[in-house]
């Protein structure tokens, strides 16, 4: 089986071995772009399951799909995005304290120069702090060692859009990162 | 800083990335050439964007891939099999009411709270299906199109 052929199973019978072959190839990339949302894999793994679950309802009703993740991408987005904003309303983000996540969620290469501790959680509390959307892009460029044409593909937006998100998301990692916590109440301007 | 420099903004990004073409490439570094400001800002964001390079995703566990997705045969089984116990507790339920509800045997007044107890139970019932209902209604996913 193919991507082609899996699509078409399921759009056209909602058959639930095509839709597990697109879940298996998948599911890794969903989990780690959940994670850089979330902030930790226990939440992750609730979005992609919700995601998935809503996904396989929605696909038996669209016409035509040609690539499922940029698809499927936008309802994680979503789902990752109300997850949010609900924890908030609940209070606090108590799990994405950093001891817990650093090393599941971000780790250094071998041979690069993060050995320091330190220096790690400082990064990580720096991307913890940022808006969603620019915390999405760069773990997609960074993490995710995406270029520029894959953003674009993935996050629907065009290449223009990219860069000068890039640009403010660097923004404010640089404030943040520099200023520590007072970076929290500087309001960068968005695009 | 001029009003032209923002229009540079994202271009620089391109820059630091090398994603640019040679045409875009020598415009911003002529602009990157004439204006300080920029120039300065450039080298400070390099240098913060460095601190990002080495990070990576690390393997999730198995156990969480596993949990990413249930598929819809395990699932219906086991909603099949909770709607059984359910619907056979329901009916149990009901059997008893209906037997204590029509025995003689009983005083009027624990028949009366007994029935207003019902009326309440279903009355919560039904206003929690309704609220469900309704949510469902504007749940955004429903309609995820492409």
């Amino acid at each position: 089986m193919n991507e082609k052929r899996a699509i078409e199973l399921c759009v056209r019978h909602q058959d639930p071995l095509g839709f597990e072959f697109l879940v298996k190839k998948y599911r890794k990339e969903a989990l780690y772009h959940a994670v850089s949302m979330m902030g930790n894999y226990e939440d992750a793994a609730d979005a992609c399951q919700e995601s998935f679950s809503r996904a396989f309802s929605a696909i038996p009703r669209l016409k035509q799909l040609d690539f499922f993740y940029p698809w499927f991408y936008r309802i994680l987005r979503n789902c990752c995005l109300n997850m949010l904003s609900r924890k908030k309303t609940a209070g606090g983000s108590g799990k994405n304290n950093w001891e817990e996540v650093t090393d599941i969620c971000i780790r250094a290469n071998p041979e690069a120069k993060l050995e320091k501790e330190e220096d790690k959680r400082k990064i990580w509390e720096t991307i913890q702090q940022l808006k969603p959307e620019f915390r999405e892009i760069l773990m997609l460029k960074y993490a995710g060692d995406k270029n520029y044409r894959e953003i674009s593909k993935i996050l629907g937006i065009p290449r223009g859009t990219v860069m000068s998100r890039l640009y403010h998301a660097r923004m404010a990692f640089k404030t943040i990162y520099l200023d520590g916590s007072q970076g929290k109440n500087s309001n960068h301007k968005k695009n | 800083m001029t009003k032209d420099c923002e229009k540079y903004k994202g271009l620089m990004m391109g820059l630091m990335d090398k994603e640019l073409s040679e045409e875009e490439a020598s415009e911003v570094n002529s602009h990157l050439t004439r204006c300080a400001t920029c120039r300065e800002e450039y080298r400070q964001l390099q240098k913060a964007a460095s601190k990002l390079e080495d990070i990576s995703y690390a393997e999730p566990h198995d156990e969480v891939l596993d949990r990413v997705w249930k598929s819809p045969y395990s699932r219906f089984t086991r909603n099949f099999g909770l709607f059984m116990v359910l619907g056979g507790w329901l009916v149990l339920v009901a059997y008893a009411i209906y037997g204590a509800l029509s025995s003689s045997k009983e005083a009027l007044l624990p028949k009366t709270a007994m029935a207003v107890v019902i009326v309440g139970f279903v009355i919560l019932l039904v206003s929690v299906i309704w609220g469900r209902l309704k949510t469902y209604k504007s749940d955004p996913y429903k309609e995820v199109q492409r």
